[in-house]
């Protein structure tokens, strides 16, 4: 299918990852990881988050308002979800870090209600330029297959077609990742000041014991292996997780909306997998970072 | 002929991928409504949480077979700009891969919400642990999807030398990957219980959460070892 | 493609049994750890006061369930660097 849709997965610029694995190179093409614009969406969610932070902060009431009481019921269901599963101590030294995730995908999922603004006037301007042009029927009826004929780049509203669409800065493998990586390392960070180097190299030898004598065997100990690859796979799975969920969405809005050329809204898709999608998806990694530091913690 | 063989193998691989995928979930989800309304039927005036919770839980449930339709959506729409043989058979490994790894993460992901549906009916004053204990179970157990997504797309965008070789490692990790997958119903039986469980007993939350975790995590170190093949012999072997 | 020989046949044959190999000994391996640690969590819904007790003694059985997956897994190797 030409046209619209697929311009927009394959218009971002390939970035080319050669490196070598065990002596063989590797060339990895990845094109669904960077966006021309992904910085300056992530510090638009950044912004939107240090203003609600302000207002809130300047607004603040012995006596709540709603708006107050909302954020209030909000904070207080994650820290209770903390508390009871760290204990109140780490619950509360970690509180910060797991409401500022929750709001930080919760707000950048959010991102994918900015409608494609520029191409829909784009599509009005371009027909209407066309319609008071000689042989107006034949034109529109071809431009119906292939969106050159009525649009040459040399219009002077050819820019907006290729604005970029503000996406979600979580549609992008990298920003999950420095996500998944930051939970990752204030789990290992959070189990060494908690329980000591020894103890903490003794969870890696699980099921085997970590009694004095086999610690110094550890490097032949088949399952220590094994469960460092079973952190960085649990790093993995929660960072694509999320990934795939926002990803994947975007891609099934665009191509709907590609279908009808960017005119008519797909309103159900996008309530399904924006709103509800992205609300359970924050919550979920939410969670799960909850649930790895306290895992590691008490073992 | 080498086009058509590109595009058969594309399509080939993009209905495999969403029409084995949608096994799984739809079992999964299946079984979320079956369980929801012989509890509403069972207790009707805790309705509004059970049909929150089996909204949420389908929902959950729902999210392998949304990897397998952005890996359908992906194969359909590839422009082919290297239409070897080698890359054609790519695509179908990529194709086999998402589909068959999430069949078992559909239903592995369908079984908590299964047993949260009977704890809430039983109980409904311990809905919302319950819910927080299902939630991280079937997030737990769509690890496996999660790990056939990173494959496929790997298939999907890597440039394979033009040997047979080649043609081997990709369906026997496309094989590997996608079997092993099935092992998440093993971990969405831990879900199962570990839900039922925490309706039982909602004051031994973390307890539970905690051998949930360990026990989830000692089974997924078998689809650990399908992923570490798969990786093999997708970079190493080719 | 190039000139199909014998002894490249042979490695792609490997290599895809390599694949089918791990793959379905994942599979039982899986389920069965699965329901181990499954009743595991329900028998310390049961007794918490005994939960290292009960988690221990599912490890031993998920080990011992696990030597299955190795077995396929240590074939699996050998095939993918013969």
């Amino acid at each position: 299918m030409e046209g619209l849709a697929e311009a927009h997965i394959t218009h971002l610029p390939p970035m080319d990852w050669s490196f070598s694995l065990f002596g063989h190179p590797v060339h990895l093409v990845l094109n669904f990881h960077f966006s021309p614009i992904l910085f300056e969406e992530t510090w638009f969610v950044m912004g939107v988050l240090i203003a609600i932070a302000g207002v809130c902060r300047l607004a603040l009431n012995k006596y709540p308002g709603k708006l107050q009481l909302v954020f209030e019921l909000f904070a207080g269901f994650i820290r209770d979800l903390s508390v009871s599963s760290l204990g109140v101590k780490t619950g509360n030294k970690y509180l910060p870090l797991f409401l500022t995730l929750f709001m930080f995908i919760l707000i950048s999922n959010y991102m994918c209600l900015i409608p494609p603004v520029f191409q829909f006037l784009w599509t009005v301007i371009a027909l209407g330029h066309k319609l008071i042009a000689p042989d107006a029927v034949q034109l529109v009826y071809h431009s119906l297959f292939d969106w050159k004929l009525i649009a040459p780049d040399c219009t002077w509203y050819s820019w907006m077609f290729h604005f970029p669409i503000a996406e979600e800065p979580t549609k992008f493998l990298s920003t999950d990742l420095a996500l998944g990586l930051t939970v990752l390392g204030t789990v290992h960070i959070n189990a060494l000041r908690h329980k000591g180097f020894l103890h903490y190299l003794g969870y890696y030898m699980h099921p085997l014991p970590a009694k004095m004598p086999w610690t110094f065997f550890f490097f032949l100990n088949p399952f220590f292996y094994l469960n460092i690859v079973g952190q960085f796979a649990n790093t993995m799975s929660h960072s694509c997780r999320l990934f795939g969920n926002i990803y994947g969405g975007a891609i099934i809005i665009v191509i709907v909306s590609g279908l009808t050329k960017f005119l008519v809204v797909p309103l159900a898709l996008l309530t399904f997998f924006g709103l509800f999608v992205g609300l359970i998806q924050s919550f979920v990694f939410t969670i799960l970072a909850i649930s790895y530091i306290g895992a590691m913690e008490e073992e | 002929m080498d086009l058509t063989i590109f595009k058969i193998c594309a399509f080939l691989g993009a209905g495999i991928s969403i029409g084995f995928g949608a096994i799984g979930s739809g079992l999964g989800e299946g079984m979320i409504a079956m369980q929801a309304s012989k509890n509403l039927g069972r207790q009707p005036g805790a309705s509004g949480k059970l049909l929150r919770t089996m909204v949420i839980s389908q929902a959950v449930c729902e999210t392998p077979a949304i990897f397998a339709l952005v890996i359908a959506f992906l194969l359909l729409f590839k422009s082919p700009e290297n239409a070897t043989l080698v890359q054609s058979i790519a695509l179908l490994g990529a194709g086999i891969t998402m589909g068959l790894g999430a069949i078992g993460s559909g239903i592995g992901s369908g079984l908590p919400g299964v047993s949260a549906s009977n704890s809430i009916g039983r109980n409904p004053a311990t809905t919302n642990t319950t819910i927080i204990l299902m939630i991280i179970s079937q997030t737990i157990a769509q690890t496996s999807s999660i790990f056939a997504l990173t494959i496929a797309l790997t298939m999907y965008s890597k440039v394979f030398p033009n040997t047979i070789v080649s043609i081997g490692a990709i369906i026997g990790a496309a094989i590997s990957m996608g079997a092993g997958a099935t092992a998440a119903i093993g971990v969405g039986t831990v879900g199962k219980f570990a839900a039922d469980a925490v309706g039982r007993h909602p004051q031994d939350s973390t307890v539970l959460t905690r051998t949930l975790l360990i026990g989830a995590a000692v089974t997924e170190t078998v689809v650990i070892y399908a992923l570490v093949i798969a990786i093999l012999l997708v970079f190493v072997a080719v | 493609m190039d000139a199909m020989n014998g002894a490249e046949l042979v490695k792609a044959m490997a290599l895809l049994s390599a694949g089918l190999c791990m793959g379905i000994g994942a599979l039982g391996a899986g389920l069965g750890e699965g329901f181990a640690a499954g009743k595991a969590v329900e028998a310390v819904s049961k007794r918490p006061d005994q939960a290292t007790l009960i988690t221990r003694t599912m490890l031993i059985g998920q080990a011992v369930t696990e030597t299955t997956a190795i077995y396929a897994f240590v074939i699996a190797l050998m095939l993918v660097f013969k």
